[in-house]
């Protein structure tokens, strides 16, 4: 089974001429499967947090978008307990043309300004609306309890 | 076919259950929505029609280990069931005389598991054994 | 992360191996529209020496994946969005987009479907449009011909790379090379067998010739078991005794350890360290190490020589990396989008806000459907308008009529009074002739003195009725 030249070439650069505060190194076995970590933007409650998350590439790529998910746990309202992500672009809003580095800088785009209208994460949504404050905290608490 | 890993494969199937695509007959879902390596699952079990399983509802617990789905999960009763691949003790499903998991496949899911143990209880010999009270379960230890 | 390198280099190298028709002539690919996207999907061969190119079939069908091509550099303006690679057979979007014809018409059966993956502007294609649909063209078409013709001079290396051809040429000549010319395509063998079979073993071109190359030979050396395609990796890397002489010390070492043992010979000569920065010196590794490299300047100085050309390579590196990073940002935002730049949102939807707050652009943003709705909406509208017209005008008769009918009636009225007050004038006059003659009648009875009741009755009942 030989990889697509695309995703040789997206690995290369990833590896070559990484997004700062973003790494993702395919596994060894499974060149489309990758661990990825993300900063946390400074200037968000995410700020000095180290988060991981596993990102596969399917069959299809890139006619279909990768397939994305949170390893550590993380409060956010569009991110769910299991680390799945409510992001446009890797639901109906795919296009071929997008990357996977385009990808994960959208998924610490949405780090830096979450969404609580379009929530995945209800309770943590409705906090957020209900008192952002306190939101805001549980957030740094959980960056420096997960992620670090 | 490129192998899809496992938590990508185990949230395709949570969604499955989550959005009740699949069988009726059978529904599995998370055991607890933190448990971030989806390690522990609940199933039920509709009993087949024209047995002596009929309008029962059987529950189990799936355990699908690190290495899922190359090895298969490790699948045990809750409720009571007398069937031959059942232990009788401790409510296990035992490999060696249940064939989906002796021979288990990649491409395999939590829901073909659960449809073939149904189809196992529906099968001949299997269908008119006589079956403990509804409500008693397994003592696990 | 080297090993990740090399890991995709190996790859690279097996894609190669892979075949897929392709072909507009020599470059389109053909059959495009049933593959799916995965280009490069195909099994490869299960022998590791086997990545190259093999002929088996007929020389007019030999299909060769463009995609599997590896260019000597690739220009990024000249790269399809989508398989990222130079364009091949380019198609264009009314939207200004180019893609390959490939990849855009998979992307229309993918769940984004008939969108620009850039700007996601509704697209309209039909593969088979008719002459007569109300819209008969497609909003792709093909790029100018001079696209084409820039990608397929593209250079590129030959797909026998890996068995040691070094042909480098434009992408256009590559069938014409792997065909007809390059002695690393593999051929079926040809030749006849003791038994009668064809020896059909893939066999590179140079080593076709008269006689079968897979007859077993003994080595002329070891005497071992060899042909003539496996002679050349035998003496080089297994013949034991395949002596070389080395011209420092004279003795002989088997050509397999010969490199290494080059690599440490004391008798064979070398050029001094400091060669590169000037020192023409040469001489035994001996002497060099005990005599010269302690007198050598250019040696003593090659330290300070090595950090600044250190220096100097992290400078390149640095301005290398510069300016492709200038011309990712310029290639976003020529392509609309600003994705690179650390947001997700394109151009055009920032230019769609701005253009929602301005009526005169509304209509831009409408959709068909939308429109059509409109145009019922106005047309119903407009029928309600005239309706009341109509009625207006009818309206306005109508007052007409009754102001006619007022009139009339005022003048009825005049009348009416008019002739109530000659009757009642009448009336008086009556009143006044009855008294008059009552009173005449009187003066009769006096007058006879006879009365009579009979008259004087009815004359009453007469002036009751009045």
């Amino acid at each position: 089974m030989s990889l697509p030249k695309r995703i040789i070439r997206e690995t290369e650069r990833l590896v070559s001429d990484p997004v700062p505060g973003i790494t993702a190194v395919p596994h060894e076995d499974n060149l489309r499967y990758f661990n990825v970590t993300i900063d946390g933007p400074s200037g968000s409650p995410y700020e000095g947090g180290k988060f991981k998350l596993e990102l596969f590439l399917p069959d299809d790529y890139p006619m279909l978008a990768p397939k994305v998910r949170f390893l550590t746990k993380i409060y956010h309202p569009n991110i769910d307990r299991l680390g799945r992500i409510c992001l446009d672009v890797l639901k109906a809003n795919w296009s071929p043309a997008l990357q996977v580095r385009t990808i994960l800088l959208s998924i610490q785009a949405l780090l830096s300004s979450p969404n609580p209208d379009d929530p995945l994460a209800n309770e943590v949504a409705e906090e957020w609306k209900s008192n952002e404050q306190n939101a805001i905290k549980t957030a740094r608490e959980w960056t420096e309890r997960f992620a670090q | 076919m490129s192998k899809i890993p496992r938590n990508f494969k185990l949230l395709e199937e949570l969604e499955k259950g989550e959005k009740g695509l699949g069988a009726e007959s059978c529904s599995y879902g998370l055991q607890d929505l933190d448990d971030i390596t989806m390690t522990h699952w609940n199933g039920t079990i509709l009993g087949p029609p024209n047995s002596s399983h009929e309008n029962r509802i059987y529950s189990l617990t799936i355990e699908c280990g690190p290495e899922y789905p190359e090895k298969p999960p490790i699948v045990r009763f809750i409720s009571k069931i007398n069937l031959p691949c059942v232990d009788q003790n401790t409510g296990l499903v035992l490999a060696s005389k249940f064939p989906t998991l002796s021979s288990w496949k990649r491409t395999y899911s939590m829901e073909i598991l659960l449809l073939e143990l149904r189809k196992e209880m529906a099968s001949g010999p299997n269908r008119k054994l006589p079956q403990p009270p509804e409500g008693e379960t397994f003592q696990f230890h | 992360m080297d090993a990740i390198a090399q890991e995709l280099d190996q790859l690279e190298l097996e894609t190669r191996g892979q075949q897929e028709a392709t072909g507009r002539g020599l470059l389109t690919p053909q059959g495009e529209t049933s593959s799916a996207w995965k280009p490069d999907n195909v099994p490869i061969a299960s022998s590791p020496n086997s990545s190259g190119y093999d002929m088996t079939d007929s020389l007019d069908e030999a299909p060769i994946d463009l995609r599997t091509l590896v260019y000597v550099s690739i220009p990024e303006h000249l790269n399809c969005p989508i398989c990222q690679l130079p364009f091949i057979n380019p198609y264009t979007t009314i939207c200004g987009h180019t893609f390959c014809r490939t990849c855009i018409l998979e992307t229309f059966k993918s769940p984004l479907g008939n969108k620009c993956p850039l700007d996601r502007i509704e697209l309209n294609y039909k593969e088979d449009r008719q002459e007569t649909e109300e819209k008969n063209y497609n909003d792709i078409f093909p790029a100018p011909i001079i696209l084409s013709n820039i990608t397929d001079d593209l250079q590129v290396r030959c797909l026998n790379a890996s068995r040691g051809c070094k042909w480098i040429g434009p992408r256009w000549s590559i069938k014409q090379h792997l065909v007809n010319s390059c002695d690393h395509t593999r051929f079926p063998c040809e030749h006849i067998l003791d038994q009668g079979q064809v020896c059909g073993q893939l066999t590179e071109r140079r080593f076709l010739g008269e006689k079968c190359p897979h007859e077993l030979f003994d080595c002329a050396k070891c005497g071992e078991k060899i042909n003539i395609v496996t002679e050349e990796h035998h003496l080089k890397n297994e013949c034991t005794k395949n002596f070389h002489k080395c011209n420092g010390c004279n003795l002989e070492f088997p050509e397999k350890t010969f490199d290494s043992h080059e690599s440490y010979c004391e008798k064979i000569h070398v050029r001094c360290p400091g060669k590169q920065y000037g020192c023409e010196w040469r001489g035994s590794r001996e002497v060099l190490s005990q005599i010269h490299s302690s007198e050598c300047v250019f040696v003593k100085l090659s330290g300070y020589f090595e950090l600044q050309e250190a220096k100097m390579n992290d400078l390149v590196d640095e301005n290398k990396m510069l300016k492709s990073q200038i011309s990712t940002i310029l290639d976003s935002i020529t392509q609309g989008k600003m994705t690179n730049l650390g947001y997700s949102l394109q151009l055009e939807e920032i230019m769609d806000r701005d253009r929602s707050t301005d009526p005169s652009r509304l209509f831009d943003n409408l959709q068909e459907k939308d429109y059509i709705q409109l145009m019922m909406e106005f047309e119903v509208l407009k029928t309600d308008l005239n309706r009341l017209r109509s009625l207006a005008s009818e309206f306005e008769l109508n007052k007409q009529l009754v102001t006619a009918l007022a009139n009339e009636n005022i003048q009825i009225k005049d009348e009416l009074h008019n002739q109530t007050a000659a009757l009642s004038s009448m009336r008086q006059q009556i009143q006044f002739m009855l008294l008059d003659r009552r009173r005449l009648r009187s003066k009769l009875i006096d007058a006879e003195a006879a009365p009579q009741p009979k008259e004087s009755s009815s004359s009453g009942r007469f002036t009751n009725k009045l």
